[in-house]
């Protein structure tokens, strides 16, 4: 009987001692050559905000010889041509006294409210550019990055047009709040983002935030009495219109819990979103205030 | 003396001589059983063959390499993962691999586990494992026999690239009725079989149903099987036979926490019904025709959110295959025709987040005819076939010509195989992150190319006595259009690239069939790589690239068996996360964005509040897994309270409790330009479970 159980306790042996493998025998560096793009353009601002990050936490933030531009589509026969209408790299940025990686400075200095407002994306290590260039509405527009040792990211866009909210009044009260608004339609808008503006963005129990999405250029219906409770006492009705792409993305995709659904995206060779938007606000008119 | 002749279909024929009884009494003739088809590797039941006769019955009647043969006994052997599993006992095969700890799916020889078809009584299984595949889905006790074909599959199976399992449910005996089964800290099983007393008619019923409930991530798992068989004789050299099986399991993984509604949800159910026909008019000429209708039906739900999309996967196979065998002195043959007929769907329904982001359903008319030869000239004896087929909603044909021989000495013999093979349904199965759940199968669409491989291998096999036998293989094989997802963006199935690629590999093993101290030692060197879309070269998931596992399995002094099987193993490849990024969290269903969003109305302020989605960003580079090493011991014990024979068992897993890597996992983040850290998930410890099987 020792004998048989010999080559098992041997083996047991052999194999508890040998330790616990924690490190893989061949451990990847964890390479991604691809960029973060987030470049939403507004129109209603001369300088455009495009944030950038390496896709590989390695890599951030050290992304050399950052560039991007803007070219406009221009419809000639046959095809098209585009126009460079707007640039930004380290070079211009240090001339400016500006630095690449200090995100807020660069949203809190620029005046569009894409600049300010709108966080579609976030990775630590962002870069931020901030190319000069007026834009068109109904234009189409190429946003490019590129940086060294990255393949260069870029996506297309077309600018939204011009808006100006005509109505928007609240009538009703707790738990029969209803919205009346309505508006010029913007041209190139794929879809409109309808809030009561709240008082305060951090508040706590906001858990479900309620704004409506919209084809039309105008919106009937309930609010939610968190809505209207969290908007202060003097409301502001917000509209955002915006392209196709800046909808996607902000409404697809999650974390999941064994996989990850990314939005829908349109940086060639890289994550992030290049879109359009432009945002109108109006005093909320109270019915029978 | 008289001589007497006794034919029954099932059974070998018997030419006797027998003294003639004096009135009144009685001569017994037994008939042995032998089956109709020739069966490349036979999982015994019932049947009393030794591991060395099945041995020699297989070699003798498959040219083909890769066909292999285990008995019943030596399942047994195999220390059970909380009971013995015909599948999982088929993992320790040179020339199959395995991924992990938690899948009992077979890897064939470069192939992907959906390259091997599972068929049982002829009807397609398409999802043939419980628990995500951690255990096969067959109940042992209902099971006759089994024929598994590695890489070398012959022309009367199509479908297929890598390789078959045909299993064969038991048939009932006609003298009494039998019952087998066990309890395990899985559950519950059980088979019993017998005969009607008119008719001739035998029958088998047999179930399993198990629950777990795993404590530390409160899982709630159950699933069961059914198995429902019939066979009768109407008439000398007929068999009708009748079988079902369906099996169904169940997950629910509530993962909700602070407020916030989480699940994983995931079930998968098959039903495979045949009916089929055989008749045997004499030695020279048997022919089986064979109906069937296999149901395969599959929901996952990962919500991560208030999002739930629910990503169903249906199959419904309708199918019909005729048959006939020649045998003759030197030549021999086989032929016949298939088809089969089903729609394939797979979509996901309640808005974005599923398991896949699209619908990929679509139907197939699969018509097939196909031919095998065998010839002997002395020593050499060479099988050509042919596979012909054409799927008619795509209008598309393909030819899949097959040749092996065998050259043979009284002391080794040399057999390779040449072969071509196609398949048009497949499962996606994501590359990058190891999602449990039910297989999705979707058919190749229309301008997607149908999947083939070309195969060749040699093996030579050698045997000493009654007790050793030993084979080196050597085999190679390429793909092409295999599809493979690697979803970066999206779950979109445009995103699956249909990839070319190949694999190679040499085996070695070495079987003591008898004696005091039995069980094997194989070794296979393996290498599968494909090309994507870039042209970058990349591992599959189960590109192991050595493996050796032994078995020993021996009986102690008071009748105690006891068994010990080792499995050394190279990591095999995964990818790590090089990055991620975040954005607003939306839930489309409710057109809300379930947390606030740093975006459109938040003018107050501009900084993030911290409610966002984090998307993983996939490493470019691979690496691999360290080295996987199990130790699996059990001990089992048989005896008798009247006519029932109790064999309790005890099974340990993992006994050297050694902590092999299942994957990596990203760590806390420790900053821009900070070094990555990682941490390792990890597969199975130590596991021991009981049981006991009984059969009266």
């Amino acid at each position: 009987m020792i004998r048989q159980l010999l080559p098992v306790a041997a083996t047991v042996g052999f194999l508890g001692s040998c330790g616990d493998p924690a490190a893989p025998d061949d451990m990847p560096r964890g390479v991604n050559d691809r960029m973060i793009v987030a470049a939403v353009l507004d129109p209603d601002s001369t300088r455009q905000v495009i944030e950038v990050a390496a896709a590989d936490h390695d890599a951030r933030p050290h992304l050399s010889g950052l560039r991007a531009t803007i070219h406009r589509r221009n419809l000639v026969p046959g095809g098209s041509a585009w126009t460079l209408v707007g640039q930004w790299d380290s070079a211009r940025a240090a001339a400016a006294g500006v630095s690449l990686t200090d995100i807020k400075q660069c949203r809190r200095e620029h005046d569009g409210w894409a600049s300010r407002r709108l966080g579609v994306t976030s990775v630590e290590g962002m870069h931020c550019m901030t190319p000069e260039a007026r834009l068109e509405p109904g234009a189409t527009y190429r946003v490019e990055v590129t940086a060294d040792g990255r393949r260069p990211a870029s996506g297309e866009t077309t600018v939204v047009g011009d808006f100006a909210v005509e109505v928007a009044a609240l009538s009703g009260s707790r738990g029969s709040y209803a919205l009346s608004a309505s508006w010029t339609p913007s041209a190139a808008t794929h879809r409109y983002f309808v809030a009561v503006r709240k008082r305060y963005v951090f508040c706590s129990n906001c858990v479900q935030t309620w704004y409506a999405d919209v084809e039309e250029a105008g919106y009937s219906g309930s609010v939610p009495d968190l809505a209207v409770d969290s908007a202060g006492p003097d409301p502001q009705l917000d509209v955002v219109a915006m392209d196709r792409h800046l909808h996607a993305f902000l409404t697809t995709g999650h974390r999941g819990l064994l996989n990850s659904v990314h939005p829908v995206q349109n940086v060639r060779n890289g994550f992030g979103v290049v879109g359009s938007a432009r945002f109108r606000s109006r005093k909320l008119v109270i019915d029978g205030s | 003396m008289v001589r007497a002749v006794a034919r029954r279909l099932g059974y070998a024929d018997l030419d006797t001589l027998v003294a003639v009884p004096e009135a009144g009494q009685v001569v017994v003739l037994s008939l042995e059983r032998a089956a109709v088809e020739l069966p490349a590797l036979t999982v015994e039941a019932e049947r009393r063959m030794t591991s060395i006769q099945l041995h020699r019955l297989i070699f003798d009647r498959e040219v083909a390499v890769g066909a292999v043969g285990v008995t019943q006994a030596e399942i047994k052997a195999v220390p059970p993962m909380l009971e013995s599993d015909v599948m999982r006992s088929l993992q320790a095969f040179a020339g199959v691999a395995s991924v992990n700890d938690y899948s009992g799916e077979l890897f064939v020889r470069g192939g992907g586990s959906d390259q091997t078809a599972v068929l049982i009584d002829g009807a397609p299984v398409f999802a043939p494992y419980h628990m995500f595949g951690l255990f096969g889905a067959f109940n042992a006790d209902a099971v006759e026999s089994t024929e598994f074909y590695r890489g070398s599959i012959p022309a009367r199976y199509g479908g297929a690239l890598s390789g078959v399992v045909a299993a064969r449910q038991k048939t009932g005996s006609s003298d009494r009725t039998h019952m087998a089964g066990g309890v395990s800290l899985l559950g519950v099983r059980f088979a019993a079989d017998g005969a009607l007393p008119w008719g001739g008619l035998r029958w088998l019923a047999a179930g399993r149903k198990a629950s777990v409930d795993v404590a530390t991530i409160d899982v709630p798992y159950s699933f069961h099987d059914l198995n429902f068989g019939l066979e009768a004789f109407p008439a000398d050299a007929h068999r009708l036979r009748l079988s079902v099986f369906a099996s169904d399991d169940e997950f629910d993984w509530d993962l909700s926490s602070s407020g916030t509604r989480s699940s994983f949800t995931s079930d998968w159910a098959n039903l495979a019904t045949s009916a089929s026909w055989s008749w045997v008019p004499g030695h020279l000429l048997s022919s089986d025709v064979t109906a069937y209708y296999s149901r395969y039906g599959a929901g996952m739900n990962i919500g991560g959110t208030a999002t739930s999309p629910v990503t169903a996967n249906r199959i419904s196979a309708k199918g019909l295959r005729a048959g006939v065998t020649v045998r003759g002195d030197r030549v021999g043959g086989r032929a016949g025709v298939a088809v089969e007929t089903g729609p394939v769907t797979l979509r996901t329904t309640g808005g974005r987040g599923g398991y896949v982001d699209g619908d990929l359903s679509a139907s197939y008319q699969h018509l097939s005819a196909f031919a095998e030869l065998e010839a002997w000239a002395g020593p050499l004896r060479i099988a050509p076939g042919l596979r012909a087929g054409s799927e008619r909603r795509s209008k598309r044909s393909f030819l899949e010509p097959r040749l092996s021989f065998r050259f043979r000495t009284p002391a080794f013999a040399v057999s390779a195989s040449v072969d071509r093979t196609y398949q048009f349904l497949s499962v996606l199965r994501d590359a990058y992150a190891l999602v449990p759940g039910a297989p999705m199968w979707f058919l190749h669409g229309r301008d997607a190319p149908v999947t083939a491989a070309d195969g060749a291998s040699v093996s030579v096999d050698t045997w000493r006595g009654e007790e050793w036998t030993a084979s080196v293989a050597g085999w190679t094989r390429r793909f092409k259009g295999a599809p493979h997802w690697r979803p970066v963006l999206s779950r979109d199935p445009s995103g699956v690239e249909y990839q070319d690629g190949n694999a190679r590999g040499l085996e070695v093993m070495v079987q003591r069939h008898s004696g005091r101290v039995r069980g094997w030692l194989s070794y296979q060197w393996a290498r599968t790589a494909f090309d994507d879309a870039a042209g970058t070269e990349y591992a599959p998931q189960w590109d192991r690239r050595h493996e050796l596992d032994g078995l020993v399995a021996t009986e102690l002094p008071g009748g105690v068996d006891v068994s010990l099987r080792v499995t050394v193993g190279s990591g095999g490849p995964f990818w790590f996360p090089a990055g991620s990024y975040t954005v607003v969290r939306y839930d489309p269903k409710q057109h809300l964005f379930t947390q606030p969003l740093v975006g459109p109305y938040e003018l107050a302020g501009g900084s993030y509040f911290g409610w966002l989605d984090e998307l993983l960003i996939w490493s470019d580079d691979q690496g691999r897994l360290p080295t996987y090493a199990r130790l699996d011991l059990s001990a089992r014990y048989a005896f008798h309270w009247g006519s029932w024979e109790l064999m309790p068992y005890l099974s340990v897993v993992n006994a050297g409790n050694r902590k092999n890597v299942l994957r990596y996992e990203m760590a806390a983040y420790a900053g821009p330009g900070e070094p990555l850290d990682f941490e390792p998930g990890r597969q199975l410890p130590i596991f021991p479970s009981i049981g006991i099987d009984f059969r009266f």
